[in-house]
């Protein structure tokens, strides 16, 4: 019998810092076994949008949203805030330690949904990294004609907090995308994007709904809060907008009982949920 | 289904030579609390009364290594803690049993949303043998009858057992496979006509008992207007979340993982966790869920008597057991809060 417990091994192969306050990094893993990578970047096994459970032996195991995309064959990126237990030694842990990996998990983004349409990919601080996934996946060549245009807004609180620093001139300038990042407040004067809270950037800049669009949001609570009000005010139907939720989780196989939100099991039946299956939740997360 | 006779002198050769074959444990009283314990010779049973702790213990262990670790150099070997010796427990109570089947819903169902299936209750489940006893002498605080089960209930069953005064009805049911190995021809007879009437009037005597009390069922109204009951905030106010009834609830499975050891050697294990606990839900960044005691209380019966039954085909998530009853140190009582959840809009 397949025990889901059981972990892939993987090596820490590079570790970058993300923001200017260094609580953020990018750890890049690499399978041990090839044919365990294999069965990790399955096509349709794993999807943008998907978590898994990264385990440093003896400390212990969390959920992560992949942050890579399956185009990225066998370079598993997570992007992790340093901020418990099992994060504060992650950040220390130099590179070619053995850790453990179990996934993908989740059900990620409605990619049958999501086929030939318009996308607004729509983050803010942390959570950015199933977007980058998202994103990551949607520009290859072998899928970019999958989807319409592509509107890109992300927000960080200062242009140090920005994730993906690399990546994003690269997004700004690709002619796919329309891109809008944002900052709450600007450190220096040689910013040149937009400076404000992303829901308002949304309002300005996001063309109106029509049956052609969907978007995908992952964020702070807040933010996701009055995103949404911005998304129903441009006319998203509660069909065409998916949400990322978190919560704590032990087992991210709908066992362990805490990451429930009344009869909804985050890690087995999310973490992606559509704006309407939001709307029948509990306000109990 | 066949249906033998132990007489009771021979109850102790039997379990000796089922005990040959299997890990047996059986029912005894010890320091004033009934508990299953390994079988000895010379332990004194005690069928009658309600065993402290259900028998999920035997299925999710309070705490059990699922996998040992050693990283030597860059390698990483892991093994899948050991299965363990065939199990037979002797003397189960059928609440007990019917839980242990509620249970196999959430962690070993196939049709499940998830596919996982988890293989340590799962693996317990095939080599299980539940050898029932039908509770002649229901407890004050039992109401299995109200909850779908009922005092001579044979889900989750191989056998069920039927005290006859001197001698014990075995009754064995043929669609369990397992059931055919507690067969013991030398020490057993084939219960006669007269004998299965009389543990049928037994069985009917047990269930008249409990007859008429309210059922526990999932409350008509939705889950917004459950959720907003001052109910939750009243009773709170009593409950200590002290987690007893989640521990001693056999159909409570929430579990935690933890990593321990260092260097060369680690385990992964779990243990039993609970719903009335902070730390359940808390966040690294420090928001939790379900911050309060309403919240965690809230959570618990919501869970048991309307998210369940909505997700596993109307089946309430509590066998009547009586335990949160009888241990709950605020006298809450799920009966009690079953009736005020069905009242709201009626």
């Amino acid at each position: 019998m397949h025990n889901p417990y059981t972990k892939y091994p993987v090596v820490l192969h590079a570790v970058t810092n993300e923001t200017a306050d260094k609580n953020m990094k990018s750890f890049e893993l690499h399978f041990e076994h090839e044919d365990e990578a294999d069965r990790f970047f399955q096509e349709r096994v794993f999807i943008p949008g998907q978590f898994a459970m990264l385990w440093l032996p003896g400390v212990g195991e969390i959920p992560l949203g992949i942050a890579s995309s399956p185009t990225e064959r066998n370079k598993l990126l997570f992007t992790v805030n340093r901020i418990g237990k099992v994060t504060r030694k992650l950040h220390e842990l130099p590179c070619g330690s053995v850790l453990g990996i179990r996934g993908p998990l989740g059900n990620g983004f409605p990619w049958q949904d999501l086929q030939y349409k318009n996308i607004a990919l729509i983050g803010g601080g942390y959570a950015f990294t199933t977007l980058r996934s998202a994103l990551v996946y949607m520009l290859h060549p072998g899928h970019r004609k999958n989807f319409g245009d592509i509107h890109l807004f992300y927000g960080a609180r200062n242009p140090g907090m920005l994730l993906y620093k690399n990546e994003l001139e690269a997004w700004v300038e690709h002619d796919s995308v329309d891109a809008h990042i944002s900052v709450d407040t600007v450190g220096s004067s040689s910013w040149k994007h937009h400076v404000g809270l992303i829901p308002s950037i949304v309002t300005q800049e996001l063309p109106e709904a029509d049956d052609t669009v969907c978007a995908l949001v992952c964020g702070p609570p807040l933010m996701i809060k009055f995103t949404l009000l911005a998304l129903r005010e441009k006319g998203y139907s509660p069909a065409q907008v998916f949400v990322s939720l978190e919560n704590r989780m032990k087992c991210g196989i709908g066992h362990c009982g805490r990451c429930t939100i009344g009869k909804v099991c985050v890690c087995s039946d999310g973490p992606v949920f559509s704006m309407a299956e939001l709307d029948g939740m509990l306000q109990d997360y | 289904m066949s249906s033998f006779i132990v007489k009771k002198e021979r109850l102790s050769s039997y379990l000796k030579r089922l005990a040959d074959k299997f890990e047996v444990h059986v029912p005894v009283s010890k320091e004033g609390m009934s508990l299953f314990a390994p079988y000895q010779e010379n332990l004194e049973l005690d069928f009658g009364s309600h065993p402290r702790l259900s028998a999920k213990s035997f299925f999710l262990p309070q705490r059990e290594v699922m996998l040992q670790y050693g990283t030597t150099g860059e390698k990483l070997q892991q093994e899948q803690a050991a299965a363990h010796f065939q199990q037979l427990l002797f003397g189960v109570k059928p609440c007990d049993a019917r839980a242990i089947e509620i249970n196999a819903r959430l962690l070993a169902d196939n049709c499940s949303q998830t596919t996982a299936q988890d293989v340590y209750f799962k693996t317990r489940l095939n080599t299980t043998i539940m050898v029932g006893y039908g509770c002649d002498q229901p407890g004050a605080a039992c109401f299995c009858s109200s909850t779908g089960g009922g005092a001579f209930n044979t889900t989750g069953l191989d056998a069920l057992i039927t005290d006859l005064g001197d001698e014990l009805l075995v009754r064995l049911f043929e669609d369990r496979p397992n059931s055919q190995k507690l067969v013991d021809r030398d020490l057993m007879e084939e219960a006669t006509g007269e004998v299965l009437a009389a543990a049928a009037a037994i069985a009917e005597n047990a269930e008249k008992k409990m007859s008429g009390m309210p059922e526990l069922v999932k409350p008509e109204s939705g889950d917004s207007e459950l959720f907003q009951l001052e109910l939750w905030e009243e009773t709170a106010q009593r409950c200590i979340n002290c987690g007893i009834c989640t521990y001693l609830c056999p159909t409570c499975t929430c579990f935690d993982i933890i990593d321990e050891g260092s260097g060369e050697c680690t385990t992964q294990s779990r243990c039993w966790d609970s719903c009335m606990f902070g730390l359940f839900t808390l966040h690294a960044s420090g928001h939790n869920p379900r911050p309060g005691r309403k919240e965690r209380l809230r959570q618990r019966f919501m869970h048991k008597l309307s998210y369940f039954p909505d997700r596993y085909d109307g089946i309430v998530g509590c066998v009547g057991c009586g335990r949160c009853v009888m241990y709950c140190p605020v006298n809450i009582d799920i009966r009690e809060i079953s009736r005020l959840m069905a009242e709201v809009g009626g």
